[in-house]
Protein backbone atom coordinates (compact mmCIF):
# COMPACT_ATOMS: atom_id res chain seq x y z
CA UNK A 1 0.00 0.00 0.00
CA UNK A 2 1.50 2.98 -1.23
CA UNK A 3 1.37 6.50 0.83
CA UNK A 4 -0.54 9.72 -0.43
CA UNK A 5 1.87 12.69 -1.49
CA UNK A 6 1.34 15.61 0.05
CA UNK A 7 2.06 17.32 -3.07
CA UNK A 8 -0.14 15.82 -5.66
CA UNK A 9 -2.27 13.56 -3.58
CA UNK A 10 -0.92 11.01 -5.72
CA UNK A 11 0.40 7.52 -4.30
CA UNK A 12 4.21 7.44 -4.03
CA UNK A 13 4.81 5.63 -7.30
CA UNK A 14 1.95 7.99 -9.32
CA UNK A 15 4.20 11.09 -7.92
CA UNK A 16 7.29 10.01 -9.07
CA UNK A 17 5.60 10.16 -12.36
CA UNK A 18 3.49 13.38 -11.51
CA UNK A 19 5.47 15.05 -9.97
CA UNK A 20 9.11 13.89 -10.21
CA UNK A 21 10.33 16.12 -7.02
CA UNK A 22 9.60 16.27 -3.14
CA UNK A 23 9.15 12.66 -2.74
CA UNK A 24 7.84 12.51 0.99
CA UNK A 25 10.94 10.92 2.95
CA UNK A 26 11.01 7.39 4.54
CA UNK A 27 11.75 7.75 8.00
CA UNK A 28 12.18 4.70 10.27
CA UNK A 29 14.19 2.74 12.84
CA UNK A 30 15.93 -0.54 13.87
CA UNK A 31 14.79 -2.27 16.69
CA UNK A 32 16.48 -5.53 16.32
CA UNK A 33 16.27 -8.04 19.66
CA UNK A 34 18.08 -11.40 18.70
CA UNK A 35 16.51 -14.60 19.63
CA UNK A 36 18.63 -17.30 20.89
CA UNK A 37 18.13 -19.73 18.02
CA UNK A 38 20.12 -16.91 15.68
CA UNK A 39 23.12 -18.20 17.44
CA UNK A 40 22.66 -21.00 16.35
CA UNK A 41 21.41 -20.87 12.62
CA UNK A 42 23.12 -21.60 9.73
CA UNK A 43 24.02 -18.90 6.83
CA UNK A 44 21.38 -19.35 4.39
CA UNK A 45 22.98 -19.92 0.68
CA UNK B 1 12.03 -14.79 11.19
CA UNK B 2 15.23 -14.84 12.64
CA UNK B 3 18.12 -12.78 11.58
CA UNK B 4 21.00 -14.70 10.22
CA UNK B 5 24.68 -14.51 11.50
CA UNK B 6 27.09 -15.32 8.97
CA UNK B 7 29.99 -17.56 10.54
CA UNK B 8 32.81 -14.98 10.36
CA UNK B 9 30.19 -13.65 13.07
CA UNK B 10 29.44 -16.74 15.12
CA UNK B 11 32.83 -17.93 15.33
CA UNK B 12 34.44 -15.40 17.87
CA UNK B 13 30.79 -15.01 19.50
CA UNK B 14 31.46 -18.38 20.49
CA UNK B 15 34.96 -18.01 21.13
CA UNK B 16 34.43 -14.76 23.84
CA UNK B 17 31.49 -17.36 25.74
CA UNK B 18 34.83 -20.47 25.86
CA UNK B 19 37.58 -17.64 27.08
CA UNK B 20 35.13 -16.51 29.22
CA UNK B 21 34.14 -19.73 30.79
CA UNK B 22 37.92 -20.24 31.08
CA UNK B 23 38.86 -16.89 33.03
CA UNK B 24 40.48 -15.62 29.97
CA UNK B 25 40.68 -12.14 29.00
CA UNK B 26 39.06 -10.52 26.39
CA UNK B 27 41.13 -8.40 24.14
CA UNK B 28 39.84 -5.81 21.69
CA UNK B 29 39.92 -5.84 18.41
CA UNK B 30 41.99 -4.75 16.06
CA UNK B 31 42.76 -3.30 12.95
CA UNK B 32 41.07 -0.78 10.92
CA UNK B 33 37.51 -0.11 11.34
CA UNK B 34 35.91 0.59 7.52
CA UNK B 35 32.18 2.08 7.08
CA UNK B 36 30.20 -0.63 6.50
CA UNK B 37 26.33 -0.38 5.06
CA UNK B 38 23.04 -0.73 6.08
CA UNK B 39 20.77 -2.58 2.43
CA UNK B 40 17.28 -1.62 2.64
CA UNK B 41 15.48 -4.48 -0.43
CA UNK B 42 12.98 -6.68 -1.12
CA UNK B 43 11.39 -9.62 -0.06
CA UNK B 44 14.03 -10.90 -3.24
CA UNK B 45 16.99 -8.49 -1.43
CA UNK B 46 20.82 -11.01 -2.08
CA UNK B 47 23.94 -9.20 -3.43
CA UNK B 48 22.43 -6.79 -5.84
CA UNK B 49 19.27 -7.92 -6.84
CA UNK B 50 15.78 -6.04 -4.92
CA UNK B 51 18.35 -3.46 -3.86
CA UNK B 52 16.27 -0.37 -3.11
CA UNK B 53 18.50 1.80 -0.68
CA UNK B 54 21.80 1.31 0.74
CA UNK B 55 22.59 3.42 3.69
CA UNK B 56 26.27 4.12 4.66
CA UNK B 57 27.02 3.69 7.96
CA UNK B 58 29.84 5.46 10.09
CA UNK B 59 32.93 3.41 10.23
CA UNK B 60 32.18 2.51 13.83
CA UNK B 61 28.66 1.76 13.23
CA UNK B 62 27.96 0.57 16.79
CA UNK B 63 28.71 1.59 20.32
CA UNK B 64 27.76 -1.14 22.91
CA UNK B 65 26.59 -0.82 26.33
CA UNK B 66 25.57 -3.63 28.61
CA UNK B 67 23.42 -6.17 25.88
CA UNK B 68 22.09 -3.48 23.84
CA UNK B 69 24.26 -2.05 20.60
CA UNK B 70 23.15 1.02 19.63
CA UNK B 71 23.67 3.01 15.54
CA UNK B 72 26.24 6.02 15.43
CA UNK B 73 25.38 8.59 13.79
CA UNK B 74 21.87 8.99 13.39
CA UNK B 75 19.76 10.13 11.64
CA UNK B 76 21.57 8.37 8.85
CA UNK B 77 19.97 8.86 4.92
CA UNK B 78 20.42 7.24 1.64
CA UNK B 79 19.03 7.99 -1.90
CA UNK B 80 16.54 5.26 -2.89
CA UNK B 81 18.43 3.81 -5.50
CA UNK B 82 15.20 1.90 -6.95
CA UNK B 83 11.43 1.58 -6.82
CA UNK B 84 9.78 -1.39 -4.89
CA UNK B 85 7.82 -2.92 -1.52
CA UNK B 86 10.57 -3.00 0.99
CA UNK B 87 10.79 -6.48 3.28
CA UNK B 88 13.61 -7.68 4.17
CA UNK B 89 17.52 -5.82 5.02
CA UNK B 90 21.01 -6.27 5.42
CA UNK B 91 24.04 -5.09 7.51
CA UNK B 92 27.18 -5.33 5.32
CA UNK B 93 30.75 -4.70 5.71
CA UNK B 94 32.75 -1.92 3.56
CA UNK B 95 33.01 -5.42 0.97
CA UNK B 96 29.43 -5.27 0.87
CA UNK B 97 29.89 -8.88 2.47
CA UNK B 98 26.95 -9.56 4.53
CA UNK B 99 27.65 -9.87 7.94
CA UNK B 100 24.16 -10.17 9.30
CA UNK B 101 20.59 -11.19 7.08
CA UNK B 102 17.47 -11.73 7.57
CA UNK B 103 16.29 -8.47 9.03
CA UNK B 104 12.76 -7.54 8.37
CA UNK B 105 11.31 -4.45 7.16
CA UNK B 106 7.68 -3.22 8.09
CA UNK B 107 5.79 -0.60 9.10
CA UNK B 108 5.21 -2.00 12.89
CA UNK B 109 6.31 -5.14 14.93
CA UNK B 110 9.46 -5.61 12.53
CA UNK B 111 13.25 -5.31 12.83
CA UNK B 112 13.67 -2.34 10.58
CA UNK B 113 10.45 0.16 10.88
CA UNK B 114 9.28 2.47 8.60
CA UNK B 115 6.80 4.46 7.79
CA UNK B 116 6.25 3.26 4.77
CA UNK B 117 7.36 0.63 2.86
CA UNK B 118 6.78 1.81 -0.37
CA UNK B 119 9.99 3.15 -1.57
CA UNK B 120 10.28 5.08 -4.84
CA UNK B 121 13.62 5.61 -6.41
CA UNK B 122 14.76 9.41 -5.58
CA UNK B 123 13.18 8.91 -2.54
CA UNK B 124 15.13 9.48 0.37
CA UNK B 125 15.13 6.86 3.21
CA UNK B 126 16.13 7.71 6.64
CA UNK B 127 16.98 5.91 9.86
CA UNK B 128 16.55 8.18 12.66
CA UNK B 129 17.80 5.14 15.59
CA UNK B 130 18.63 2.01 15.87
CA UNK B 131 19.72 -0.59 18.66
CA UNK B 132 20.36 -4.27 18.75
CA UNK B 133 19.85 -5.69 21.72
CA UNK B 134 20.99 -9.63 23.02
CA UNK B 135 18.19 -11.07 23.85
Amino acid sequence: MSDKCPYCDGTTEEHAADCGTLLPPIEGTINLIEEADDLNKEPQP
Amino acid sequence: MTVTYTTAVKTPRMQVMADLVASRTISAATGTATAGQLVIGTGALSGGTGVLATIALPATAFTVSGTVATLQGVPLSATASATGTAALAEFRNNAATTVISGLTVGTSGSDINLNSTSITSGQTVTITAGTITHG
